[in-house]
């Protein structure tokens, strides 16, 4: 299993601030799983970060890679 | 700024402060804004922006602040200070950082109404 952090709206409409999801090998798998599991979440806008990098492409995975989702930002 | 103003080659700070401001949206007036943050991605990524300002303007001395938790209408969230030797990379780099610490820092503020309720802002300018 891996968990992915949500943060601001995404962490608010879930109700919660991580997901459990059987471990995937690849970030776009990541990605399929999650819209499955949660449907509503293609309705929103988010990026993806991985070991707290912005991922744009996919990306291979290690068990212990840090994964989360990121809605548009707004500090400042 | 008293320490950056003490090594005898600085001739300019520039400096940014941002402060919530009473919005009115679709009738309902912002009271505060709740800061959250992914607090490691900040610290790294703002190490990498750090790095990219020094090496892309001529500038001695970086200090930024950002609040977390609720900053009422009139309180501060931003606090950006930037130190040269001379005013324009000072204030090039200072406009700079605003920018990017908007556009790539891991926060966000959730606008609390009058009233109740609230907003998940989106950053526009």
């Amino acid at each position: 299993m891996m968990n992915v952090y949500l943060f601001g709206k995404l962490a608010d409409v879930a109700g919660q601030k991580e997901l459990e999801i059987e471990t995937q090998k690849y970030s776009d798998d990541v990605l399929n799983v999650l819209k499955k599991e949660w449907p509503a979440l293609a309705s929103y806008s988010f990026l993806l970060s991985v070991n707290q990098e912005v991922v744009s492409e996919n990306k291979t995975l290690s068990s212990d890679d840090e994964i989360a989702l990121l809605p548009p930002f707004s500090g400042g | 700024m008293q320490q950056y103003a003490a090594k005898k080659q600085v001739g300019a700070h520039s400096l940014f402060l941002g402060q919530v401001r009473n919005d009115t949206i679709d009738g309902r007036e912002v009271q505060a804004i709740e800061y959250t943050a992914y607090r490691e991605m900040v610290y790294k990524q703002f190490g990498v922006l750090q790095e990219k300002l020094f090496d892309e303007f001529d500038i001695t001395g970086l200090q930024v602040m950002h609040s977390l938790g609720t900053v009422e209408c009139g309180g501060i969230s931003l606090f950006v200070l930037t130190t040269s030797q001379h005013r324009k990379p000072a204030i090039a780099a200072c406009a700079a950082a605003v920018d990017r610490i908007k556009e790539n820092l891991p926060i966000w503020g959730k606008e609390l109404f009058e009233g109740g309720g609230y907003n998940w802002k989106e950053n526009r300018d």
